[in-house]
């Protein structure tokens, strides 16, 4: 029986036959110029931070610390805004010193741009480089941040690996993804989420590894609970309305999400009649990154947006609606991760959630369950 | 009744499918759920080159785009036979005793890849093929300027083992952009003195 080299596919649909020989249609598209060793490690590592982690943090990033250092496996279940990504500073800075191969893999593009920004300002003694999608020149790093997609260019290469928001779509629940993150392994790996599901839960402490959690954001306060609106038809658009009216006149800034692209321009469309001074994002925007940073500045009062904003996005005093949150695509993960967007900063705390839609689903219920247990727990 | 409950998968998104609609009954081989085959648009745009009847097949749209490209970049054979599975009777019958020639493709590409995607993509609709057009240099078309596209014509030559005197041809390719590469092709096939000339192409890029 034919097994894939990458994917360590055999299930009989996948396989397909060229000249006689079989080959997987799974992970076909997972191909391209492979990684040498990198030979130029430096050995040395400087931290440059200009703010202090918050005691939970402390507390937190030298766990994962000692962690790794015994060589064990990381789990860190956190909830959003609690700032996961500073927790690995230290593992990074310790296993740089002693010229490990460091990579941070994140399944979204924005995200990893942006990442790749941070930790190039926190490192700035090391090569930091950036490989996702159309940006794969250089491969060779001492700190690799990757999409995960782009993990089959490394075979048996990291010493470290981290991986961010392993909830997040494409990379949870996809095999092809999980076993190039397993074949791209030489030593230990920390995954990071915001939701972490029950029976993969049990099966990594089963195998050994160390689960950190962190329940608290950085700044002390519980999250935003999300309010459900349940509307019919033509209303919501009504409700939608009124509301972005009532954020827009007290200047705070407003994300709509949207289940599809289509919906997301004649949502657009719709509320540019009445409230001027917004725009929209969705994949096949082309200069996406250009209007984010744009609406950082304050430059736009509502965004309306898909699912490519749900994740690593901070804007200050942020309210976000889901319209339509009764869309298949919207799972218990995906509502808790936009609710999450609400909130991060120390000096705008709370916010508003609100899910519009025609019922209220299971998930929605699972999600606010979800963010009401976490604060209970504070 | 052995049509409906035979499963399929299907070849682009690997959904298993049942579904028996019309499509399905008149061809029975036909490899796509019905998501799928409904993202392939036939348009039968019948337009003329250097007054040669050319027949466009679909439009060109983002999955059109990205299967080709699965087939041609990544090379996965087995999605070549989806595009004309559906249609392929009828262009069987339409172009009944012609010769296919294939526009060509860098030879060191084909063997990268292991196979020449035309000739496997209209396999089949069993008309002889031959391939006696070569392009002896490696530039892809769509990285150049329309300028330098126009250049290609010195770079493609006639195999003179091949004969077509007298023949009905049909000149196959996959998407055509500027025309540059028909063009070219089409100038030495018009040399070698052919009874009768048309044209086939999956899409037209615009």
């Amino acid at each position: 029986m034919f097994i894939c080299d990458i994917c360590k596919n055999h299930d009989e649909k996948y396989i397909g036959y060229k000249n006689g020989e079989p080959y997987c249609r799974k992970c076909i598209s997972f191909q391209g110029r492979q990684a040498q060793e990198n030979n130029s490690k430096s050995f040395k590592s400087k931290l440059n931070l200009s703010y202090r982690l918050s005691k939970d943090q402390y507390r937190a990033s030298f766990q994962i610390a000692s962690a790794i250092g015994k060589k064990q496996n990381v789990l860190v279940s956190a909830v959003c805004g609690a700032g996961k990504t500073e927790l690995t500073y230290k593992v990074i800075h310790q296993s740089l010193i002693l010229g490990k191969q460091v990579g941070f893999a994140i399944p979204r593009r924005d995200v990893v741009i942006e990442i790749f920004q941070r930790l190039k300002y926190v490192f700035p003694l090391n090569k930091v480089i950036a490989v996702y999608g159309g940006h794969h020149q250089i491969l060779e790093g001492e700190i690799i941040v990757l999409t995960t997609h782009q993990l089959f260019r490394y075979e048996n290469y990291f010493d470290l690996l981290i991986v961010d928001e392993t909830d997040a779509f494409p990379f949870a629940g996809d095999e092809v993804l999980m076993n190039l993150l397993k074949r791209s392994l030489k030593g230990e790996y920390v995954m990071m989420s915001a939701t972490v599901e029950k029976n993969y839960l049990n099966n990594f402490q089963k195998e050994g590894g160390c689960l950190i959690s962190l329940d608290q954001r950085y700044h002390g306060h519980p999250l935003p609970v999300p309010q459900i609106k349940e509307k019919i038809g033509l209303l919501k658009y009504f409700f939608l309305l009124r509301k972005l009216k009532e954020y827009v006149q007290k200047q705070q800034p407003v994300f709509i999400f949207t289940p599809t692209i289509f919906l997301c321009e004649e949502l657009f469309n719709f509320l540019n009649k009445w409230v001027k001074g917004g725009n929209y994002v969705h994949s096949k925007r082309e200069n996406r990154s250009q209007i984010i940073s744009d609406f950082r500045l304050n430059k736009y009062s509502f965004l309306v947006t898909t699912s490519v904003l749900e994740r690593g996005v901070t804007i200050k005093n942020l309210q976000v609606v889901v319209f339509e949150s009764d869309h298949p695509i919207y799972n218990k993960a995906t509502l808790v991760q936009i609710a999450g967007r609400v909130g991060r900063k120390i000096d705008a705390p709370s916010g508003d959630v609100l899910f519009i839609a025609n019922k209220t689903t299971k998930f929605m219920k699972e999600a606010v369950n979800e963010i009401n247990t976490k604060n209970k727990s504070l | 009744m052995k049509l409906i409950q035979k499963i399929k998968v299907c070849k682009v998104c690997f959904k298993q499918f049942t579904e028996f609609n019309m499509v399905n009954f008149l061809h029975p081989d036909n490899d796509l759920c019905y998501e799928c085959l409904s993202c392939f648009i036939p348009i039968f745009e019948n337009t003329k080159t250097q007054n040669e009847k050319t027949l466009i097949l679909y439009e060109y749209n983002d999955f059109l785009k990205n299967t080709l490209y699965k087939l041609k970049g990544n090379g996965d054979i087995e999605i070549a036979s989806i595009f004309l599975s559906s249609i392929y009777l009828f262009l069987k019958l339409k172009y009944f005793g012609y010769l296919i020639v294939l526009v060509p493709s860098f030879i060191q590409r084909e063997k990268e890849r292991g196979f020449n995607h035309l000739s496997e993509i209209f396999k089949i609709l069993k008309i002889p093929m031959i391939s006696p057009l070569i392009k002896i240099n490696d530039r892809k078309q769509s990285d150049l300027n329309l300028e330098e596209r126009k250049k290609i014509q010195d770079y493609i030559i006639w195999d003179e083992n091949f004969n077509i005197k007298n023949k009905k041809i049909l000149l196959v390719d996959d998407v055509i952009t500027s025309g540059s590469t028909l063009n070219a092709c089409l100038n030495l096939v018009k040399k070698h003195q052919p009874k009768k000339i048309q044209i086939l192409v999956i899409s037209k890029a615009t």
